[in-house]
Parts: structure tokens; C-alpha cells; sequence
């Protein structure tokens, strides 16, 4: 590939272990690994990865700082960033630390900060997956114009492959077998969801700023739902009540027969919840007792999971010397194997690419039939399409149903 | 940005009258010998953190650092070494003076640095005010690095324990969070070696210790009689600490 400046942003095209992540980082004069060399003679550039949280700079106590710290103010379309700061419903979040921001909120600003710094080199790999596709949007907007008048920018996003943009593309070849996801998959678990009606929960960190506010809403088992909502809408707290880990200020969960659940008095019982960022779930220091394995490989509901996310020839590593992709599946099949009534998986896509994501919501879909409840939080409309799904949208702290025409349009694969 | 214009009305001080005032009313926290005299001080103190708006974390610290370390004086001076006796509780005279004298100037210093430096967590002063007091290169990056730390910390804390609860391996009360804090220690222990790996790529690679120095403030920074005013107390409260 020519190392010369192209205005055009490119979009890398490829599989998991194509090697993309290598090629931006090298394109922005960054070793292929985090903590080798610099290359010399590439400064000036910027390179920003789908765990925006470790591109925050630690070094300003509020987003607005963050931007400044990366030069807003020299910077020669500021009155565009500071646009885009209002059209993505960001403005609210400068005056917070970054590092408590949601995480869509957080590969905005790592995004815009690396705008602001004006680099000559932009390479954003995977980070925009976080974002709804109307941020998205905004986002390339500002990457195909102002931005790509002073800088070459070259991207690796799974979603963007079914995007219709102006992006020039190349595509890169993967580099061998590598381990991937396994489309027949069955659902292993032995338990099946239970029927839940959420009765007007309400939750809210400040007192009087509603996070959610009133949701109502019946759960049936045995389908895939599909969490929508704009980022920063509350979908993570909602995933965060329903597992216990917060307790809402009103409201209650009930079964089938009316008996009231409380989730915050026995935390994971009925739901089981992935997490964004898989990093900070990850606490063993083999895969294998990460996923709570005990001898070797063969039948068995975890062991079906090993199988199917491509875990074999990783069981014995360190679950955080893995590479992004495979730390996120390993997560995943960790809090698929507590094998609750429910699960909540958000943002299960991130990093992976299209077969992967295939394969997932062939196994989602099975699990589901299986009886299990599962609920997606997902901005990818390419990959609910593929789910089977119920839409449920998060919005003004209220959940409906809804059957966007834009998702029920997208044809399968 | 809109938050930026509104710093220009604010009336705080200049970086070295800061930095100064904050020196010598240190001095006079540590010189002063009457318990009276540091009361009355820091009553004052409060005054001012109320009216700057940060009175709660200072409550916040008496509460869960003060209050706690007073209670180990009083139990080093009133029953590891009895005054008067061998054996049994009792503060003597000199004992309790030194205990309030030693509990009132942590206090007091305490309330001190939080006066000097949590109005300027949050503001792009911060950086100027570093850079005035002498503060250059590695050194500025350091200390702006280490007042973001406590807020990084509390915020990957809180993840790691969420997490924790979501996979059932914790409850959400207080004791199963306190009985946590060894099983939390590994992935807390790989976050900081991690990120400090990641950060120093970030930060050379970027050059955000030059930019760092380059963030811009408002013009006219800092009130002159706001700056004589906190000048001219400091120098009172130690001229005053001097001759009690």
C-alpha cells in the first residue's frame, strides 16, 4: 500500500487477524504492539482503537479540557468540532471527567480529541463501532470533509462494511487459519428464561435527572431482544438494574404467577450481563478458569461454548495478553456459561468481523429458540437484522417496541 | 466553549499569590501552639470552602480521615500510654493538648490544600497555575497526571466491582465490597501496569507533554485585589500564629 497522503479516507477491509490493526499503527508511525519503539519521522500522527478508554489522556479532569489539551483552540476547524460536539448531544458530557462517561460517549471525544490535535495521520480502528448510526454519520462527516482536507485518515470498522459511504476501500487478506467463531454452535444451557414484567422502574443517579424513568415492559423467553437507544440513553443502566448491580429508585420486576423479584438482593440470579469493555471483567489468569473449566475439553455446556467461540488453543493463556478480539469473545463466554434465565450482551460485536458476527447471531438465535432470554445491545443494524429480534427502543428513559422499517429492510445474508 | 467564557468573571486569585498564600498559611498552621487560635482559623477555613462550594468534600474528608486518625491519637495518648498511670484509660492534661493541637492542624492543613487546589481540578488554570509555580516538562505532566488519578482510580474501582457483582462472584453490600478489595487488587494491579504502558505511547506519541503547556486560559487570569486580599490574610493568620 503507498504510504503517500491521500485526502480520501480509506476503509481496511478484512478479517479478524488481517492484520489491520498493524497497519494503522504503523501508518501513525506506532509499533504493531503497544509498548515497542516509536517509529521516528511519523510524529504528528493519531491513532485511536475501540477501547477508547486507554486513549483518554488521564491529563484533564473534564472533556472540555481533554480537547483543549489536544489543541481545539489552534485547531482550524474548531467551530466544526464544537458543532459536532452539540449535534452528537455531547456538550453536556465536557464539564464530566471523561473516564465517567458511557463508552459510545467516550469514542466521541477520543475521536474528536484526535481531530483537534489536527494530525497529519488518522487511524481509527474499530472505535466508531460504538456509535449509533446517526453519530456515525456525523462522524464521517467530519472525517470526508473538513478533517480530510489537512489529514489522511484510514479506518478499520466491521460495521462500516455495511455502510453506504463515500469511503474508498482495500481490502487485506487474513494471514492464515485463525481461530473463529463456530456458526452451529447448539445453546448448551439447561436452564430456559423466565417471563418478567418490568413495572414502572425508575432509576436515576442525580436526583432529578431520570435516567430511566418509568419503564414498562413484559419479557418473554425464547426470542432475542434488541436493545436500541441513542448513546447515552441509559441502555447500560438498565442492564445494570435489571442484573442487580443498581437498585432502582421505584418500580418492580414481577414473574409470570405476580411474585416480585429483587435482582439487587441477589445479584446474577436471573440475569447475566456482558460488559462493554471486556477488559475489566476479565479476573483469572487462565481462560480456562475464567470460564470456570475443569479438566480438559469435551461434552458439556461450557465446553459447547469453548467450541463455538473459538477458545481451544487459548485456554491456557492469560485472558489480558489476548488480543482485543479474542479478549471480548472470551467474556462473552463467560457470562454465557453462568448459564442464567437471561443474559445481556452489549455490544457483543465489537471487533468482530462479519463471519463472526454471523456465526453469533446463528447462535443467538438458537439459544433463543432453545428458551433461553436474551437480550443484545447493539448499534449495528446489519448484525440485528441478522437476530430475529424483537426492537425494543430506550428512549426518555421509557422502553417501547418498535419495528424500525430501516432494520426489517435489511435483508440476511 | 461556553464554560471557558464563564471563567473570565470568576474571581480567583493569581498563581503565585496562591501558591504563596498557601505557603505561609501552612507555616502558620504548624507554628501556631494555641488550640483556640487553629480553631478559629479553621472555622474560617470552612467559611471559605462553603463559599467556594467544596465545604462537602471537606466534610467528607473529616469524616472518613480525620475523624478515624483522631481516634488513634486518642487511643496511642489515652491508653497505650496512660498519663499518670501505669495501666487504664485517662488523657492528661498534656496529652489531650497535644492531641487537639496535632488533630485541629491536620484539620486545618488539610483544609488548606483542599482550598488551594480543588477549585482548579475542573479549569484550565490548573495548568498555568503548575507552570507559575516552576513546574516544567515531566514534573507538570506528573502532578496534572496525579490530581486526574484519584477520579480514574474511583471510576476503574467501581467497573471492576460492578463486574465482579454481574458475574456473582459479589454482593452488593458493604462487607461482600470490603471482601472483595483482595480479588480486586490483581485486575486493578494489571489496569495500572497496562495503562501505564498505554499512556506513555499515548503521551510521546502525541506530544502531550508539550501540549500540555500550551493549553490556553482566558485572558487576565487571576484577580489582583482578590490575590492581595488572600495574601494579606495568610500573612496576618502567621503573624498572628508568631505571637500567640
Amino acid at each position: 500500500m503507498s504510504e503517500s497522503y491521500a485526502p480520501a479516507p480509506i476503509l481496511l477491509e478484512g478479517p479478524n487477524f488481517s492484520g489491520r490493526t498493524a497497519h494503522l499503527r504503523g501508518f501513525v508511525g506506532l509499533p504493531p504492539v503497544s509498548g515497542g519503539e516509536l517509529t521516528q519521522g511519523l510524529s504528528g500522527g493519531a491513532f485511536v482503537a475501540q477501547d477508547s478508554q486507554n486513549f483518554i489522556s488521564g491529563l484533564a479532569t473534564t472533556g472540555h479540557l481533554e480537547l483543549l489539551l489536544h489543541g481545539l483552540e489552534q485547531c482550524p476547524f474548531r467551530e466544526d468540532i464544537e458543532r459536532l460536539t452539540v449535534q452528537l448531544r455531547l456538550r453536556e458530557c465536557l464539564d464530566r471527567n471523561p473516564f465517567t462517561l458511557s463508552g459510545g460517549e467516550q469514542a466521541m471525544l477520543t475521536v474528536l480529541s484526535a481531530a483537534a490535535m489536527t494530525p497529519r495521520r488518522l487511524a481509527l480502528d474499530g472505535v466508531l463501532e460504538q456509535l449509533s448510526d446517526a453519530s456515525r454519520e456525523v462522524m464521517l462527516d467530519l472525517i470526508g470533509g473538513p478533517l480530510a482536507t489537512v489529514c489522511a485518515t484510514r479506518l478499520a470498522d466491521n460495521r462500516l462494511t455495511h455502510f453506504p459511504g463515500l469511503l474508498e476501500r482495500f481490502s487485506l487478506r487474513p494471514p492464515g487459519a485463525v481461530p473463529a467463531l463456530r456458526p452451529d454452535t447448539p445453546w448448551p444451557g439447561r436452564t430456559t428464561g423466565k417471563v418478567l414484567t418490568l413495572a414502572g422502574i425508575r432509576f436515576a443517579y442525580r436526583r432529578g435527572q431520570a435516567v430511566l424513568d418509568g419503564i414498562d415492559f413484559r419479557l418473554q423467553p425464547g426470542r432475542v431482544y434488541v436493545l436500541h437507544g441513542a448513546n447515552g440513553a441509559g441502555k447500560s443502566t438498565l442492564s445494570k438494574v435489571l442484573c442487580g448491580i443498581l437498585r432502582p429508585r421505584s418500580g418492580e420486576l414481577l414473574t409470570a404467577t405476580g411474585q416480585r423479584v429483587q435482582p439487587w438482593r441477589e445479584p446474577a440470579g436471573l440475569f447475566a450481563y456482558h460488559f462493554q469493555n471486556p477488559d475489566l471483567q476479565l479476573f483469572h489468569t487462565r481462560v480456562r478458569d475464567e470460564l470456570g473449566l475443569v479438566g480438559e475439553p469435551s461434552d458439556g455446556g461450557t465446553f459447547h461454548l469453548v467450541h463455538g467461540f473459538g477458545l481451544e488453543s487459548v485456554l491456557d493463556e492469560h485472558p489480558l495478553d489476548l488480543p482485543y478480539v479474542l479478549r471480548k469473545r472470551v467474556a462473552m463466554a463467560a457470562t454465557l456459561a453462568m448459564f442464567r434465565p437471561w443474559t445481556i450482551l452489549d455490544e457483543p460485536t465489537l471487533g468482530q468481523d462479519d463471519a463472526n458476527c454471523l456465526a453469533l447471531a446463528a447462535f443467538l438465535r438458537r439459544a433463543a429458540k432453545a428458551g433461553a432470554g436474551i437480550i443484545v445491545i447493539s448499534h449495528s443494524r446489519w448484525f440485528s437484522a441478522q437476530l430475529d429480534a424483537e426492537h425494543i427502543l430506550l428512549r426518555g428513559g421509557r422502553l417501547e417496541a418498535v419495528v424500525p422499517t430501516e432494520i426489517s429492510a435489511e435483508k440476511r445474508v | 466553549m461556553a464554560s471557558s467564557k464563564r471563567r473570565a468573571d470568576d474571581h480567583i486569585p493569581e498563581p503565585w499569590a496562591r501558591g504563596t498564600a498557601t505557603l505561609v498559611a501552612v507555616i502558620g498552621v504548624f507554628v501556631c501552639t494555641d488550640p483556640t487560635a487553629l480553631m478559629l482559623f479553621w472555622i474560617g477555613l470552612l467559611l471559605l470552602l462553603y463559599l467556594v462550594g467544596i465545604l462537602s468534600l471537606h466534610l467528607h474528608f473529616l469524616l472518613f480521615v480525620w475523624v478515624p486518625l483522631c481516634l488513634g491519637l486518642l487511643l496511642v495518648w489515652g491508653v497505650a500510654i496512660p498519663a499518670g498511670n501505669s495501666a487504664g484509660f485517662g488523657l492528661g492534661s498534656a496529652e489531650a493538648y497535644r492531641t487537639a493541637l496535632i488533630a485541629l492542624r491536620i484539620g486545618a492543613f488539610a483544609a488548606l490544600l483542599q482550598l488551594c487546589f480543588v477549585p482548579l481540578l475542573h479549569r484550565s488554570e490548573l495548568v498555568v497555575t503548575l507552570t507559575a509555580w516552576g513546574l516544567r516538562g515531566s514534573a507538570l505532566v506528573l502532578a496534572v497526571a496525579s490530581m486526574t488519578l484519584i477520579d480514574d482510580l474511583r471510576y476503574r474501582v467501581d467497573q471492576v466491582m460492578s463486574a465482579r457483582i454481574a458475574r456473582g462472584l459479589a454482593a452488593r453490600n458493604t462487607l461482600s465490597r470490603v471482601l472483595q478489595l483482595p480479588a480486586m487488587l490483581r485486575p486493578l494491579l494489571v489496569f495500572v501496569l497496562t495503562s501505564a504502558v498505554r499512556r506513555s505511547e499515548l503521551w510521546t506519541h502525541r506530544g502531550l507533554e508539550r501540549r500540555l503547556a500550551q493549553i490556553p486560559v482566558e485572558n487576565g487570569f487571576g484577580s489582583r485585589s482578590v490575590s492581595v486580599l488572600i495574601l494579606a490574610g495568610a500573612i496576618a493568620w502567621l503573624a498572628a500564629s508568631l505571637l500567640l
